[in-house]
C-alpha cells in the first residue's frame, strides 16, 4: 500500500490507529502486526507468506544464537540467518528467475541481518516474544522503503512505549510534510521527467533541466517517504533515526553520503566495512573496503550494471577525497565546492536512472550535446517555463532555510502565539491540498520500492 | 499547556478530516458518471481471490476510491487553481487558458498516425471509390490558432498538412486553415461554431463545385448554459456559453436517418444525452452511419462524408446543396463493412478530419 494513496489515508490509517489505540497496552504489538501484516497484504498478497517466514526466521535463529552465544553454533546460526536472508534476496531481486521483486525485501532483510548480527555480538538480547519481533520485522511505517531500523535502537520502545498528546500531534506533523513533500513536489518532478522522456524534440538544456528535476524528485520522494515513517513511527510510539539531512547542501561527496539515505550508509559501515578492517591495514586495503562497500551499495538498488558503476563511481570518488581531494577542496571557495558536489550527484543520479547501460550512456552523452543534440528547443523552453515555480521551490525546499526561517518566525512572541493554531490550519490545508492531488492524479509509487 | 492546546488541534483537525472523509465516502451514494469530466466513473470492484493474488484488484479499487471520493469536483478544481495560481504552470493535466478560451495541448505531431490516417482513407478509395469525385480536408484544431501566439507547444501543421498531400495524391485537397480563426471555437470546447462557418461552407463550395446556401438566410436559434467538454475535464473554472444552432435553409425539411438506433428524427436532436455532451445536440451526437435527407432536396447531388464529430454542426448546412448526406464515422464503424452499408456510385466523396483526430489516425477503423 502506498502512503499517499486515498486507500491509505482515508481508510487503512484511521481503521489502523482506531484499532491500535483501541487495544490494551499488552496487546498494542499484536494491533500493530495486525495491521502491517494487512498493509503488506494488500500490495501483496503472496509475499506476505514470505515477510511471515522472514521474521519467524530470524526470531528462532535470535533464540537460538542466544542461547548458544559465545559458542560455535551461535556463528553456525548466524551464518544460517545471514544467508536465508540473502538467499531470499538473491532468489528475488537478483536471481533472474521471472520473478516479481517483493516490495520492501531489501529494507526488511537489512533489517533482519543487522538483528541477528547485533544478538550474536551481544550488543543486544534476543527477544522472547515473536509477536513484538515479528511486529518490529513487518512494522508498517518503514517496512517496504526504510528508513532501516535497527532492533537494538527500538527495542526498549517495543516493550515499553508512550504514547503523548504531543508525540502524536508532531508524529502527525511530520507525516503531512512528508505527504506534501511527495505529493506536491516529487510527483510532480516526476511529471517533468516524464515529459523529457516523451520529449519530441531533445535538446542538451532539456538534459540538464531532467538532471535536476530527477536529483530532486529523488530527494523529495525519498525523504518524504521517511518523514511519512518517522511521524508515522512517532504516532504508534517510536523514535525512528532519521534518515536524510539536507544532503544537496554538503561541500563534499563524503558529506553528501553523511546525509543521503544515512541509515544504508551506517548499515553498510557497521556491517560491512568496519567488519572488513575499515581504514586499518594500509591504503590498499582501505581502498579495496570502500570500493567493496559501495560496489554493494550500488548492487543493492538492483542487479544492474548502471547500478554497479554508479556505486563504483562513488567509490572512486570517496577514494580521491579521502585520500587527497578533502585537504585540497577544503581550499577552494565555497561556491566551488557546492558546485562539485551538486555536478558529482547529478551525474551520478542520471546514471542511476539510466533505463540499462545504453540507455545511461545516452542519457549523460545528451548533457554533453552527444549525438548532435542542439543546445535548445522550445519544447524545453515551455516545460521549464512550466514548472519554473516548480525548480525554485524545490530549490530552497532542499535546503535548510524554509525551516530556519519558520522556526525564526515561530520562536517567540506573536509569531509564537500565532503558531499554536496557524500550524495546525495550515497541517490541515497541506493535507488537503496533497488530497487534491491524489483525487486527481494517478497512481504514484515511491521510487524506493523498487529497491 | 499551550503547547499540548496545539496538539490537540492538530489532531483534532486531521482526525476529523480523516474520519469525517471515510463516512461521508462510505455512507454518501457513488454517482455513476461524471458529467464534468465526461465519462463514467469506476464502481466498486467486484472482488475475487483470484483477482486479488494477480494484483488486479487494488488497481481497481484505488480507482474506485479517487472517483467516488466526496467533493471529488471541488478537490479537482483546487488543484487545477494549485497548479495554475500557485505553482504558476502553464497547463494543468495538458489543459491551457489562453485570450478567454480552454484548450487542450496536442503535441507534438504524430507523423506515423498521420500516415495511418491517409492509409486508411487510401484504402477506402481504392477499394470503393473508382472514378468518383473525392476530396479531403483538415480541420485545425484551435490549438492552431491559440497555441503559438500564447507561448504553448503545438503540432507541426505544416507537415501534417505535407504528409496529407504526400499520401493522398489521388484526392483534390482543400485548406480550411485560413477559413478560421480563434472565435470560431466554442471556449470551452475543442468543437467550432455553426453559425460562424460560413467561410468554411464557402469554401467547401468553392472546391466541391456546389453552391452554398448565404448564411443571412439561416436563423439563429440559442440554447443558454452550454459547458464543452473542456470546461470539466481542464477544472479550470469558466462561465457557461450560449450554444446556437441555424435554422432555414433546407434544415427544418431534413430528416437525419441513425442507423445504429434505426430512428428518424430532425438534424437537431432533442433527446440526445445533452446534460453529458451539449454538443450532442447536433444530430445526437457520436455515431457510426447516419443519412440527411432533404425530401424537398432538388439537386439530385449526394455526398458520403467520412467524418468526426466537427461534420455534426457543418452537414446540415449542406442540406441545400445536396439532397442526400451520407455520414460515415470510422471510429465507430469498420471500413470493411462500407459495402454493406452504402451504394457508392456518383456521390461526391469528403474525408473531413480533425487534425486531433488524424494525429491519432490509428483510431480510424
Amino acid at each position: 500500500m502506498v502512503f499517499s494513496s486515498i486507500a491509505f489515508l482515508y481508510y487503512f490509517l484511521p481503521a489502523a490507529l482506531l484499532l491500535y489505540w483501541a487495544a490494551p497496552r499488552h496487546l498494542k504489538n499484536a494491533a500493530l502486526l495486525v495491521v502491517s501484516l494487512f498493509f503488506y497484504f494488500y500490495g501483496e498478497p503472496v509475499y506476505t507468506l514470505l515477510l511471515v517466514f522472514s521474521a519467524v526466521s530470524d526470531y528462532l535463529h535470535s533464540r537460538y544464537i542466544e542461547r548458544h552465544r559465545g559458542r560455535k553454533r551461535a556463528g553456525i546460526a548466524l551464518a544460517s540467518s545471514i544467508a536465508i536472508n540473502l538467499g531470499m534476496l538473491g532468489v528475488f531481486k537478483y536471481g533472474g528467475f521471472g520473478l516479481a521483486l517483493p516490495v520492501g525485501i531489501s529494507f526488511f532483510t537489512f533489517q533482519t541481518m543487522s538483528y541477528t548480527i547485533d544478538v550474536h555480538r551481544g550488543e543486544v538480547k534476543a527477544e522472547k516474544g515473536i509477536v513484538p519481533l515479528a511486529a518490529y520485522v513487518a512494522m508498517f511505517p518503514q517496512l517496504v522503503a526504510g528508513p532501516i531500523v535497527r532492533y537494538k535502537s527500538i527495542a526498549e520502545q517495543l516493550r515499553n512505549r508512550r504514547h503523548g498528546v504531543e508525540g502524536i500531534a508532531a508524529g502527525m506533523g511530520r507525516f503531512v510534510v512528508g505527504l506534501g513533500k511527495k505529493v506536491l513536489l516529487a510527483n510532480r518532478f516526476a511529471e517533468f521527467c516524464g515529459a523529457y522522456r516523451a520529449a519530441d524534440s531533445p535538446s542538451v538544456l532539456y538534459h540538464w533541466a531532467y538532471a535536476v528535476a530527477f536529483s530532486l524528485q529523488l530527494y523529495f520522494d525519498f525523504s518524504g517517504y521517511s518523514d511519512m515513517a518517522i511521524g508515522l513511527g512517532r504516532i504508534f510510539g517510536f523514535a525512528f533515526p532519521e534518515n536524510f539531512n539536507y544532503p544537496y547542501i554538503s561541500r563534499s561527496v563524503t558529506e553528501f553520503w553523511r546525509r543521503w539515505h544515512m541509515t544504508l550508509g551506517s548499515w553498510f559501515r557497521d556491517y560491512v566495512y568496519i567488519p572488513l578492517g575499515g581504514n586499518r591495514g594500509g591504503k590498499p586495503r582501505w581502498i579495496r573496503n570502500i570500493l567493496a562497500v559501495w560496489l554493494l551499495t550500488g548492487l543493492w538498488h538492483g542487479a544492474a550494471w548502471n547500478f554497479v558503476l554508479w556505486g563504483l563511481y562513488f567509490g572512486v570518488l570517496l577514494v580521491f577525497e579521502k585520500s587527497v581531494g578533502l585537504g585540497w577542496l577544503g581550499r577552494l571557495p565555497l561556491a566551488f565546492r557546492h558546485g562539485y558536489v551538486l555536478l558529482a550527484v547529478l551525474l551520478g543520479f542520471v546514471a542511476f536512472n539510466g533505463e540499462g547501460m545504453q540507455g545511461m550512456v545516452e542519457d549523460l552523452g545528451g548533457l554533453f550535446g552527444g549525438n548532435g543534440l542542439p543546445f535548445f528547443s522550445a519544447e524545453a523552453a515551455y516545460q521549464l517555463r512550466s514548472h519554473s515555480v516548480l525548480f525554485l521551490a524545490g530549490a530552497i525546499g532542499a535546503t535548510p532555510l524554509p525551516k530556519r526561517m519558520y522556526l525564526q518566525a515561530t520562536g517567540k512572541g506573536t509569531g509564537k502565539r500565532m503558531a499554536a493554531f496557524l500550524e495546525p490550519l495550515a497541517m490541515a490545508a497541506l493535507f488537503l491540498a496533497a488530497t487534491a492531488y491524489l483525487v486527481d492524479g494517478s497512481f504514484n509509487p515511491f521510487l524506493y520500492f523498487r529497491f | 499547556m499551550k503547547r499540548q492546546r496545539r496538539a490537540l488541534l492538530t489532531i483534532g483537525l486531521t482526525g476529523g478530516l480523516l474520519l469525517g472523509t471515510m463516512a461521508l465516502q462510505v455512507l454518501g451514494e457513488d454517482p455513476a458518471v461524471s458529467l464534468w469530466e465526461r465519462r463514467k466513473l469506476a464502481r466498486f470492484p467486484e472482488a475475487s481471490v483470484e483477482k486479488l493474488l494477480e494484483g488486479r484488484l487494488v488497481p481497481e479499487l484505488e480507482a474506485y476510491l479517487a472517483d467516488s471520493f466526496p467533493f471529488r469536483d471541488g478537490f479537482r478544481r483546487v488543484k487545477a487553481l494549485l497548479e495554475t495560481q500557485v505553482f504558476g504552470k502553464l497547463d494543468t493535466n495538458g489543459y491551457y487558458k489562453a485570450d478567454g478560451h480552454i484548450s487542450r495541448l496536442a503535441y507534438p505531431l504524430e507523423e506515423a498516425q498521420v500516415a495511418l490516417a491517409a492509409k486508411k482513407m487510401q484504402e477506402i478509395q481504392k477499394r470503393h471509390l473508382g472514378g468518383m469525385k473525392v476530396h479531403y480536408a483538415a480541420i485545425p484544431d484551435k490549438n492552431y490558432y491559440l497555441a503559438e501566439p500564447n507561448g504553448y507547444p503545438s503540432m507541426d501543421y505544416g507537415r501534417l498538412t505535407e504528409i496529407l498531400q504526400e499520401d493522398l495524391r489521388d484526392m483534390a485537397p482543400i485548406d480550411l486553415f485560413d477559413c478560421l480563426d480563434r472565435e470560431d471555437y466554442y471556449k470551452t470546447d475543442p468543437h467550432w461554431r455553426q453559425e460562424r462557418l460560413d467561410r468554411v461552407v464557402r469554401r467547401l463550395g468553392e472546391e466541391m463545385g456546389f453552391v452554398p446556401t448565404p448564411f443571412d438566410r439561416y436563423e439563429r436559434k440559442v440554447r443558454p448554459g452550454f459547458y464543452g467538454a473542456y470546461a470539466g475535464q481542464s477544472a479550470l473554472g469558466t462561465k457557461p456559453e450560449e450554444l446556437v444552432h441555424l435554422m432555414g435553409g433546407g434544415i427544418l425539411e431534413t430528416k437525419a436517418y441513425h442507423a445504429d438506433k434505426d430512428e428518424w428524427t430532425g438534424v437537431y436532436v432533442e433527446s440526445a444525452d445533452l446534460a453529458m455532451d451539449g454538443y450532442s445536440y447536433y444530430l445526437g451526437g457520436a455515431a457510426a452511419l447516419q443519412v440527411l435527407v432533404n425530401p424537398a432536396g432538388e439537386t439530385g447531388r449526394e455526398l458520403i462524408l467520412f467524418r468526426d464529430s466537427f461534420a455534426a454542426p457543418l452537414a446540415p448546412l449542406l442540406m441545400e446543396a445536396y439532397d442526400k448526406v451520407t455520414l460515415v464515422d470510422l471510429r465507430y464503424m469498420p471500413s470493411g463493412l462500407l459495402g454493406e452499408h452504402i451504394d457508392f456510385g456518383d456521390q461526391d466523396v469528403l474525408f473531413l478530419y480533425s487534425t486531433l483526430v488524424l494525429n491519432n489516425g490509428g483510431v480510424l477503423r
